[in-house]
């Protein structure tokens, strides 16, 4: 019967699609790794910033670069040599918007090596790219020595004098370009690197790019567990990235599994609260039922959203303060409607039995009253949960919700804040909002489609 | 013949602002193996004085025995502990609400066992000749059904068998019948009359219908807003009634005779006054067609004027001279 | 349609649609009302008396459909009507309702005047006060002062409620009244208040009245001519003393009137054993056959016709025909 009204298949459906991301999410991602790192901006440091989704691409005619990750390792170099050598076969109409190198677990023995990465460009030119230095061994230290381990080494390349001044050599002597130094650190050397003057302007250089890294020892063993070489383009992954260049995909796939917990999880509490004490405060009557709706008009005069910015201004934005508020401020609601449909059961003429054959109040509570509203709480357990999951938005989007937290709200709020809407970053405003109002939507749909099982309108349908 | 139940009500007060006098110094004793109706209409108090007699509601003034205890102010627990609420049963007016829908009848038949710790065993055994006292056959295919299965006159069997499963001594039926279908009526006033026989049991039938309390009671008493105005063997008071408002109500009950077309009733003028503000005197004053100064500020007092047969009439004895 | 005859059902079958199948609520039903006539209809729950009422003025649940039948209203048959045209030409001026329940569905926030002068305004076109002068004369015939009209439903006992609901029925002179169990819920004296009105109003207004009831004793007290309906169709009808006298009648009826308390006379009331028929799947043959206490094998194959019998009136029973 529940699935009658199309409202009802519907929202079952949303719902349906809403879990099953929720649990991919929850076993596929390994997510306290990624909450933890979702606020590291190191961790996000090689991904492009504001970059669309790769899938811009089908629609525009310029292609946007894809970010690039060269992977090589693990390597071993004995005595000096060449460590690794990454290929790149580049074709695109546009430049890489940075180039990092990150090394990491670097193990080496007797000297200290240097690590230094170079490339040849097709046209044969070849510019050295980078220099890494490997921390000499610490007194009393063991061999081997490890370095760059737990943490990677990063080194943002593009960003580094030497590559200008490179570049800078090559263009001005092979290519007789007047440039200066001033003007390819501002454009940004990996511009360069990967180009080549053309009728007055710099057009990319297609064709393979070699990637060599060499490290350079007097004695000893080297050996590399990984090195990767990123050429930031500028479209990143299914959903792009935001500001901090962190992939919105992850955060927005983490968003379904926190919201759907945040929402079920205050709706829960909330209700059972609420209900608990509207049971009580309807059956018992009396002073008890005079304390507990006297309470709960009181809360529910408190102005909520000034006394939570206070509460966080306080303690901070944190979850458990948050559903705190949310349970605190909304169980008079519950309360106050289930109290008045216990006041009708109580007078109900089977309840009035059940006192005249002796049961106790637990027992009329129990087997009486409750099995009547239990479609009531059910309903609105369900109808609840999008009302908190936008509740949290809400207030995340106003700064007050929890930064920790991977929640649509906060990608949102960010969004706002760092002005995405002006700057056209389509891709970091839209899906959150969507999939907030979807998320509310679904459940709105399926109290909607419950509803003609809690309110049975007992008509007799013919026969009078 | 040990008098079974007697109560002596003087208020029970509901409104605290404003009294209403649900019922007005109403006393009544109703012996073993004896049914007596109370009757009148929508406000006179006789579900009121039904409940109290159960003590689901307390009295506010007044005294309620039970075969010579005063059970008026013992607290609930006590009233359970001293196996009162095995022995004072109610069974009420709507089979349709006087039953918890989400429960099967054997479970609601079980419930008022449980409560007074019946063992398992025994529960079961009584289940079942509930079920066949009130003849509901097969009984263990009515215990697994639920009440919307079942049909209005067999909703309330299964009352009638929740009422009787602990034995009472003392039953109240209020309206048992007047939400159940006239040609299934008769089967329900039948069994009631059946259990009092087979069970020695006081039965106060409570109705708005005079016509089925004559078939059932041994006496009826007729209340107007909250007071006793007639009492009597039912042969004498349908017979001779002393009261005018026994007489009217008589007069108003529809019988099937072929000139009711033709003939029109005497009835009874305006409309019953508000219990919150009742008439001084004699209540029933503002509308009887007897009413005579003395009946404005006098209330009359229950005399008995034959044998058993009592009314509250200033001018009772030239009704019955005149008769 | 013979003279005087201002409504005329044939064969009506009104079914509901229902999860479980169609509910045949009112099966084949045919009778006539006179002018100044009032018909009693009496049938338990489940009987389809209601029904039959809310067909009559086209004012049906949606799920439930005129499948067939004619229902002729002076010359024209309302069922071919569509709801609208219906509502604008007949409902309130040639037919009216009071409803089941219908004190308790009065706007607690109108007057209740105002009420009853409403369909003279809305529908009649006439202004608020000539509207007015003829809500006051209407309060007046049913029995209340003149300025009940300034008082608001809750400052109103039951029994004046029902006046008033009474009075809007009646306030454009329709030829036919139909009350929908009027007095259920009110006291007997009320009750018989209620009555006495009705039987002035046959009197005084020429009026003709469809009253539906359960209760075969009230409609005693007020019918001309009675319709018995069991399991959606009519089982009997004919006039008052034939169905109380001692000609031969429906085992139904028969059994109904045994059923009945009464405060004079010795009889113990019977009962019908058994339940009122499923309306999806009916019984086949006689509907009443499974409870009837005279059935025999024709009854349970065969669905009997009305027979006419020498007294005038009809049963649908193989006992009386056939």
């Amino acid at each position: 019967m529940f699935l009658s009204t199309w409202s009802g298949r519907v929202g079952l459906a949303l719902l349906t699609i809403l879990t099953a991301v929720s649990l991919f999410t929850l076993t596929a991602i390994p997510i306290s790794e990624v909450s933890r790192h979702w606020n590291d901006p190191q961790y996000w440091a090689d991904y492009p910033k504001n970059a669309p989704p790769i899938w811009v691409n089908l629609f525009s005619n310029r292609k946007l670069l894809e970010t690039k990750v060269l992977q090589a390792g693990p390597v071993e170099i004995t005595e000096g040599g060449n460590a690794a050598e990454l290929l790149v076969d580049y074709e695109h109409d546009s430049f890489p918007t940075h180039i990092s190198l990150v090394v990491s677990k670097l193990k080496y023995t007797d000297s200290v090596p240097l690590i230094i990465l170079t490339v040849i460009r097709p046209d044969g030119y070849s510019i050295e790219v980078a220099k890494l230095t490997v921390p000499p061994p610490r007194e009393n230290e063991q061999q081997p020595y490890i370095r760059f381990f737990p943490t990677p080494e990063r080194i943002l390349v593009s960003s580094s004098d030497e590559l200008v001044r490179e570049v800078y050599k090559l263009y001005v002597d092979r290519f007789n370009t007047p440039i200066t130094p001033t003007k390819i650190k501002q454009d940004g050397p990996q511009r360069y690197l990967f180009g080549i003057p053309q009728n007055g302007e710099i057009r990319p250089l297609k064709g393979v790019y070699r990637f060599i890294l060499a490290a350079t020892q007097s004695k000893g063993s080297l050996s590399v567990e990984s090195v990767k070489i990123i050429l930031g383009g500028e479209s990143y992954g299914f959903m792009g990235t935001d500001v901090i260049g962190r992939d919105l995909a992850l955060g927005i796939l983490l968003g379904f599994p926190v919201s759907l917990f945040i929402g079920v999880i205050s709706s829960l509490i909330v209700t059972g609260f609420g209900t608990s004490l509207g049971l009580v405060s309807g059956y018992l009557g009396g002073r008890i039922d005079n304390l507990i709706q006297r309470i709960a008009d009181f809360i529910n005069n408190i102005p909520v959203l000034p006394l939570l910015i206070f509460l966080v201004f306080t303690f901070g934005a944190k979850l458990w303060i948050i559903i705190v508020a949310f349970v605190v401020f909304g169980w008079p609601g519950l309360t106050i409607v289930t109290r008045s449909i216990v006041l009708q059961l109580r007078e109900s003429q089977f309840v009035e039995a059940a006192r005249a054959i002796g049961a106790s109040s637990i027992r009329v509570l129990a087997k009486h009253i409750f099995p009547s509203i239990a479609p009531f709480v059910l309903a609105q357990v369900i109808f609840l949960t999008p009302s908190f999951i936008l509740l949290e938005a809400a207030l995340s989007f106003l700064g007050l919700g929890d930064p920790s937290l991977p929640t649509w709200g906060q990608i949102l709020e960010l969004g706002f804040r760092s002005a995405a809407v002006y700057l056209g970053y389509w891709w970091w405003i839209l899906p959150p909002g969507i999939l907030i109002v979807i998320t509310a939507l679904a459940f709105v749909m399926v109290s909607l489609g419950l509803e003609p099982i809690i309110n049975p309108r007992v008509r007799a349908v013919g026969g009078r | 013949m040990e008098g079974v139940k007697k109560f002596y009500e003087v208020r029970k007060g509901l409104l605290s602002s404003q009294e209403l006098r649900a019922l007005d110094d109403v006393s009544l004793t109703i012996q073993r193996r004896e049914t007596v109706s109370v009757v009148g209409e929508s406000g006179c108090g006789k579900s009121t004085l039904g409940r109290i007699s159960v003590r689901l509601l307390e009295p506010t003034d007044g005294r309620v025995f039970f075969k010579g205890e005063d059970i008026t102010r013992i607290p609930e627990s006590a009233l359970r502990r001293l196996s009162f609420r095995k022995k004072l049963q109610i069974i009420f007016q709507d089979p349709y609400s006087s039953i918890n829908p989400f429960m099967k009848i054997g479970e609601v038949l079980a419930e008022p066992l449980e409560i007074h710790g019946f063992p398992a065993r025994e529960m079961k055994r009584r289940i079942l000749s509930a079920l066949e006292d009130v003849k509901l056959f097969p009984p263990e295919e009515f215990v697994e059904r639920y009440p919307h299965e079942l049909s209005g006159g067999q909703r309330q069997r299964v009352n009638i068998a929740r009422a009787l499963i602990l034995d009472p001594e003392y039953l109240v039926a209020d309206e048992p019948v007047s939400m159940i279908d006239a040609s299934s009526r008769a089967e329900i006033l039948l069994l009631l009359k059946q259990i009092r026989d087979a069970r020695d049991m006081g039965i106060l039938y409570i109705t708005h219908d005079i016509a089925t309390a004559r078939y059932v009671s041994d006496r009826i008493a007729v209340m107007y807003l909250g007071e006793l105005v007639e009492i009597g063997p039912t042969t004498d008071v349908l017979r001779r009634p002393i009261h005018p408002y026994t007489s009217l109500l008589l007069g108003s009950v529809p019988e099937p005779t072929p000139y009711g077309r033709k003939k029109k009733r005497v009835v009874i003028k305006g409309e019953p006054p508000s219990v919150l503000n009742p008439p001084t005197g004699c209540k029933f004053h503002t509308r009887c067609p007897l009413a005579i100064e003395k009946c404005k500020y006098a209330r009359p007092q229950l005399t008995e004027y034959f044998p058993n047969h009592s009314a509250a009439c200033h001018r009772a004895e030239e009704i019955i001279l005149g008769n | 349609m013979t003279s005087g005859e201002i409504l005329h059902v044939e064969d009506l079958h009104v079914y509901y649609s229902t999860p479980k199948g169609y509910l045949k609520a009112v099966d084949g039903v045919s009778f006539n009302l006179h002018k100044g006539e009032s018909l009693a209809v009496v049938g338990e729950s489940g009987s389809g008396k209601t029904t039959l009422g809310l067909t009559l003025v086209r004012a049906l649940p949606k799920n439930a459909k005129i499948v067939s039948g004619k229902v002729i209203l002076n010359g024209e048959d309302i069922i071919t009507l569509s709801t609208e045209e219906f509502r604008k030409k007949h409902s309130w001026r040639t037919i009216s309702i009071v409803f089941q329940g219908a004190m308790n569905s009065l706007n607690p926030v109108i007057k209740v005047g105002d009420q009853i002068a409403e369909p003279l305004t809305y529908r009649g076109g006439l202004s608020k006060e000539e509207a007015r002068k003829i809500a006051e004369e209407f309060i007046e015939m049913v029995g209340m002062p003149r300025d009940f009209y300034n008082r608001y439903p809750h400052e109103l006992s039951g029994g004046m409620k029902q006046r008033i609901v009474i009075a809007m029925a009646l306030v454009m002179k329709p030829q036919i009244l139909i009350l929908d169990e009027p007095t259920s819920a009110l006291d007997v004296t009320i009750q018989a208040q209620i009555i006495n009105l009705v039987k002035d109003l046959l009197d005084n207004l020429g009026l003709s009245v469809i009253f539906i009831t359960h209760d075969l004793a009230l409609a005693s007290e007020i019918a001309d001519r009675v319709a018995v309906m069991y399991g959606g169709q009519v089982v009997e009808l004919g006039p008052l003393e034939e169905l109380l006298g001692e000609t031969p009648k429906h085992p139904y009826s028969e059994k109904l009137l045994a059923s009945l308390p009464r405060l004079r006379g010795d009889n113990v009331p019977e009962f019908i054993p058994g339940r009122p028929p499923d309306l999806i799947n009916p019984p086949t043959g006689c509907r009443f056959h499974p409870r009837c206490p005279y059935v025999f094998e024709r009854c349970i194959v065969e669905e009997p016709p009305l027979f006419r019998q020498s007294s005038g009136h009809l049963v649908k029973c193989w006992l009386r025909g056939g």
